[in-house]
């Protein structure tokens, strides 16, 4: 029997995956959710800046990795605005650019740009730079000169013209940088050209799969806090909760749940089914 | 000129008076001096050498999936979807650049290319992605065996760590959340700073070698 079930057809484990994956998307369990250490360093960062830092966000992934980090990406904006922080956007991966802009729509209204704070200088006050590209060596260049980097914004509106961008010259002027990361550049990137060279505060949301690697750069004091995938997308939706943001990832927290319940039953039924088949074969 | 001067030793000069230069600011140029600022603009640079090689890309993809279409080779048909897809986003950029003065002619920005983005490119970026939740079910099942007592403890740990990720590890055994909570900020931490340090040491000694020329494979073959 346990080399039949060994040998199982791939499609019974795709719909196994597939209706325990979605029931809790219709039908939330809401299961609750504990908060991180990494996850708390990081809201409280933020919560300890002072009201007129200016706060780079940098939207380093695309489309495969929003799932996990656009509801961090949009939480995020909403805290700092909340603050009263201002807000610069830029990403170093071109795939970022559109996100970055339906993050603020979702957090200053469908309007954006048209919106008051857009460009000011003023409690919750934003710019989206857009794309810079380059990679690593962009990043490094928009730490040392940003205007230099990239005069306009996404829009096209010359940086003169925008009276917050006349205190966000070089990355001295950054409060803090904030990676929404799944690759290089990210984090690590701004580590070695923002924090090194600069003192800049870096920290990040990264990608479940990019957390082991950014997790030696929070122990060592060079990530001021990490949002680690969804679950640290969660955790943060929680604790920003208290502003008035509503959580949407309490579902889908359920379902990653029932996943990982499911692979693990797999990887056991697999393990029982190759050691009867050892057995049988005398191993 | 021969072919020496042009394919090497330019080339190597390139390297090694802007490598110099720039390490020499990473460490010794202090901001808002004019030495600083005149390596900001040399890398601010970077921009003019990004947009030249996204056409060598778009010669390199049309070339090697033309051949593959005239020759009918393996695949084929995808690789005129391929070409059809490029072609047809370059049009959308075209047409967002020449169809308004807005936005300084920018196409990021414009409602056509994000109506594509949105609706189109980020659908499929994602499905594509999402693919993975089911490919990595099958490999637990099929691959992830205690063939070896190394791969014994990979499974454990793994498990563990999944469980503890998940709100409904906590649920069953608060332990569980602690017990990954361990092994990311220890056990991980101490792996991957070995590894890390590892490819620094090894990225430093790469760039020394190039920026004095002693390695040249990124020059091309005959460097």
């Amino acid at each position: 029997m346990w080399e039949k079930i060994e040998r199982v057809d791939r499609r019974v484990i795709y719909i196994l995956v597939l209706i325990l994956v979605s029931l809790p998307l219709w039908f939330p369990i809401g299961l609750p959710i504990p908060v991180a250490k990494e996850t708390t360093a990081y809201f409280n960062t933020i919560e300890a800046l002072p009201s007129t830092s200016v706060v780079i966000f940098s939207y380093d992934y695309g489309p495969s990795a929003a799932p996990e980090l656009q509801p961090m990406a949009e939480a995020g904006l909403f805290h700092a605005k909340s603050l009263g922080l201002r807000s610069v956007l830029v990403c170093f991966w071109a795939t970022g650019a559109p996100l970055a802009v339906n993050a603020a729509k979702k957090v200053y209204g469908d309007a954006f740009p048209n919106v008051p704070e857009y460009g000011q200088d003023v409690a919750g006050g934003i710019v989206a730079i857009g794309f810079i590209p380059g990679g690593a060596i962009g990043m490094s260049s928009f730490a040392s000169d940003v205007w230099a980097t990239i005069g306009v914004d996404h829009f096209g509106t010359a940086f003169t013209a925008l009276p917050l961008m006349s205190r966000v010259r070089r990355a001295t002027d950054f409060g803090v940088f904030v990676d929404w990361m799944a690759g290089t550049p990210g984090a690590i990137q701004a580590i070695m050209y923002m924090h090194g060279p600069y003192g800049v505060k870096v920290g990040t949301g990264s990608t479940a799969v990019g957390v082991p690697e950014a997790m030696p750069y929070y122990t060592a004091g060079q990530l001021f806090g990490i949002l680690a995938g969804l679950a640290g997308a969660a955790e943060y939706e929680s604790l920003v909760h208290a502003y008035g943001w509503a959580p949407t990832l309490l579902a889908p927290m359920d379902a990653q749940s029932l996943g990982h319940v499911l692979i693990i039953i797999f990887v056991v039924i697999g393990n029982l089914g190759y050691a009867a088949s050892k057995l049988k074969r005398g191993g | 000129m021969s072919v020496a001067i042009v394919k090497r030793w330019i080339p190597l000069i390139i390297t090694f008076v802007i490598g110099f230069v720039v390490t020499l600011d990473f460490f010794f140029f202090a901001p808002k001096t004019a030495a600083h600022d005149a390596v900001s603009l040399l890398k601010a640079t970077v921009d003019v050498i990004v947009a030249p090689s996204a056409l060598i890309g778009v010669v390199t993809l049309v070339r090697h999936h033309g051949r593959n279409i005239t020759k009918r080779g393996k695949g084929w048909a995808f690789s005129s979807i391929t070409i059809l897809a490029l072609a047809f986003y370059g049009l959308i950029g075209i047409y967002s650049a020449l169809s308004t003065t807005e936005f300084n002619n920018l196409v990021l920005p414009h409602p056509a290319f994000a109506w594509y983005y949105d609706n189109v490119y980020a659908h499929l970026d994602a499905a594509i992605f999402s693919l993975l939740a089911f490919f990595i079910a099958s490999a637990a099942y099929r691959a992830f065996k205690m063939r070896t007592a190394e791969a014994a403890v990979l499974l454990v740990v793994g498990s563990l760590v999944m469980l503890g990720r998940a709100p409904i590890g906590g649920v069953i055994w608060p332990g569980f959340t602690t017990i990954q909570s361990w092994f990311m900020n220890v056990t991980n931490v101490a792996g991957f700073r070995a590894i890390l340090i590892g490819v620094a040491l090894g990225a430093v000694s790469l760039a020394l070698r190039q920026l004095i020329g002693v390695e040249r494979g990124y020059l091309g073959p005959g460097a």
